[in-house]
């Protein structure tokens, strides 16, 4: 395992006798993307709001970069952009005065910054226009070049597609991406949407209650929605070797000696049918099975017609 | 927090609300001596000088302002979110907040004051016989207790905006601390007899920027009382803010 850049311990919140978070423990590693995923009022932004120190929770603790206490997490707070619930400006600033707000305010001495970080997302035509007149898109936007500012270890972004377009959604991606892999930075995003985060995310965390009911990598749960041919056989060993010799392939599971995953060949079934009988080897029964993303998601947290 | 206060600065000095507030103020300031001048017969500076306690009280309302576009605006716009998810701590955040409202407020008092004696010397001029330094001696006497006193609203106000989320409710709420606690506190003297009501009203803000405006507080008790008030309620706003969600 990396290092761990943020790892909570038990984190418990309690708002008038209902738990937003219960025991959440969840582990960041550097330089991964993880994608925090649930239903709206799952506990996802409380558990961001907890990481940064929004919200004192009732019991459990944070560590950043290994460190707790508050001073300690102070100064590992300070490498942290991160936009939570919706982008935060005063509106009656322009984007350039909003963020060279935050310029002097985080210490950043290089002015140009400012005007660098708009170009980045795509608003260096619009910074002086006043923040109030922006678009959710554009708010969203503007919320990622503060996150930038700074030049940050670790992004935290909670529900940062919301309100793009499908163009926006896409440049997102992309950025997120490059920045994880040129800068290194480590991302914690938080998405109701699974399909979405399924196309950058390293690593999941499933919420549901206020519970962190699931840590999964991108590869496990790859494996886990994988679509396969699931056949019995009355030979196994016979149908294995025939799998390897006559179709050339070793991507498939034997599951309790009794029926064998095929994870290729899934729309050329009669291929097998036919290597399988003329061999002579009986099947009991051959079925394409595995589950879409949405699937797993819903199985796992359940009623969401978004996911 | 020096940068903190310095971006603060930045955001609300040359605001147009900040502005426009301190302009129609010294404009009234200017106006009071211009009608003095024209209407009130053979009139010096000295008679502005002497107006000039009746308007200590003006800028407990002033406050209110000036704490509502510091504090109020980053609760109302979320970006106090920016701020403590940023890595300064909240009691820094606290006392940023209360230095920057205190220098808004002495930069607003001081150019309408200013404004008002420049004004008051230009259009009636000094009386005869009398030395400058006479004339503004016992001003600056009270001004001395009144800052002060000015500042400690302004720890009261900032604490009211900490505990309390609207900016009407909590400006309301702090009006009546100010100014209705101590007219009850004198009613309720009257009613039960008992002086202790009396006696705390003697360490309340308005009361004693009235008796150092008619003379019968001196301005050591505006210095302990408006300091006291600063301490204790910018203490009482950190321990809220230091436990409050956001």
């Amino acid at each position: 395992m990396n290092e761990l850049v943020i790892k909570t311990n038990n984190l418990t919140k309690v708002y008038k006798n209902q738990k937003a978070l219960d025991n959440v423990s969840l582990s960041l590693e550097k330089g991964s993307i993880y994608g925090l995923v649930g239903e709206n009022g799952s506990g996802k932004s409380t558990t961001l709001k907890a990481i940064l120190g929004l919200i004192n929770p009732n019991s459990g603790n944070i560590e950043i970069y290994g460190e707790t206490g508050e001073t300690k997490l102070s100064e590992g707070r300070k490498t942290i952009g991160c936009i939570i619930e919706s982008p935060a400006f005063f509106p009656y600033m322009s984007a350039k005065k909003n963020l060279e707000y935050y310029r002097v305010q985080r210490g950043l001495t290089d002015k140009k910054v400012v005007e660098e970080t708009l170009n980045l997302v795509g608003l260096g035509s619009v910074g002086n226009k006043k923040f109030k007149t922006f678009s959710l898109g554009m708010k969203q936007r503007l919320g990622i070049a503060y996150c930038l500012l700074i030049n940050p270890e670790i992004l935290i972004l909670d529900e940062p597609i919301n309100g793009l377009d499908p163009k926006g959604i896409m440049d997102l991606r992309k950025l997120i991406l490059k920045l994880n892999k040129e800068k290194d930075i480590t991302v914690l995003i938080s998405s109701h949407i699974l399909d979405e985060l399924s196309h950058i995310a390293t690593n999941y965390g499933f919420m549901k209650h206020g519970k962190l009911i699931k840590e999964i990598t991108a590869a496990q749960l790859d494996e886990e929605c994988r679509k396969f041919l699931r056949i019995k056989v009355d030979d196994i060993s016979k149908a294995t070797l025939l799998l390897e010799e006559e179709l050339k392939t070793l991507d498939y599971k034997v599951n309790n000696q009794e029926e064998i995953y095929l994870y290729e060949f899934i729309n050329e079934s009669d291929k097998v049918i036919e290597v399988f009988y003329k061999s002579g080897i009986k099947i009991k029964s051959i079925n394409q099975e595995g589950v879409r993303l949405e699937e797993y998601y819903m199985d796992l947290v359940g009623g969401n017609k978004n996911a | 927090m020096r940068r903190y206060i310095r971006a603060e600065l930045d955001r609300n000095l040359l605001r147009p609300y900040f502005l426009l507030m301190t302009l129609i103020v010294t404009g009234f300031a200017v106006a009071l001596n211009v009608v003095g001048s024209k209407f009130g017969g053979e009139m010096y500076v000295d008679y502005s000088i002497q107006m000039l306690p009746a308007f200590f009280g003006l800028p407990i309302f002033l406050i209110i302002m000036i704490v509502d576009m510091v504090s109020m605006e980053e609760f109302k716009n979320g970006t106090i979110k920016n701020i403590v998810s940023s890595g300064l701590s909240r009691e820094k955040i606290v006392i940023s907040k209360i230095i920057v409202s205190c220098i808004l407020g002495l930069i607003a008092a001081f150019v309408v004051m200013g404004t008002y004696l420049l004004s008051a010397n230009i259009l009636m001029g000094t009386p005869p016989n009398i030395e400058a330094g006479v004339l503004y001696r016992g001003l600056m006497y009270m001004l001395i207790g009144v800052v002060p006193l000015w500042l400690g609203c302004v720890g009261v106000c900032t604490f009211f905006t900490t505990l309390i989320d609207k900016s009407f409710v909590s400006g309301f709420i702090y009006y009546i601390y100010i100014v209705i606690v101590p007219k009850i506190l004198i009613l309720a003297n009257v009613i039960t007899g008992k002086n202790i009501f009396g006696e705390v009203n003697k360490y309340m803000i308005n009361p004693t920027l009235e008796g150092i405006g008619s003379g019968t507080v001196d301005f050591q008790k505006g210095i302990l009382i408006g300091l006291g008030h600063l301490l204790i309620f910018g203490l009482l706003s950190v321990l809220v803010f230091k436990k409050r969600d956001i």
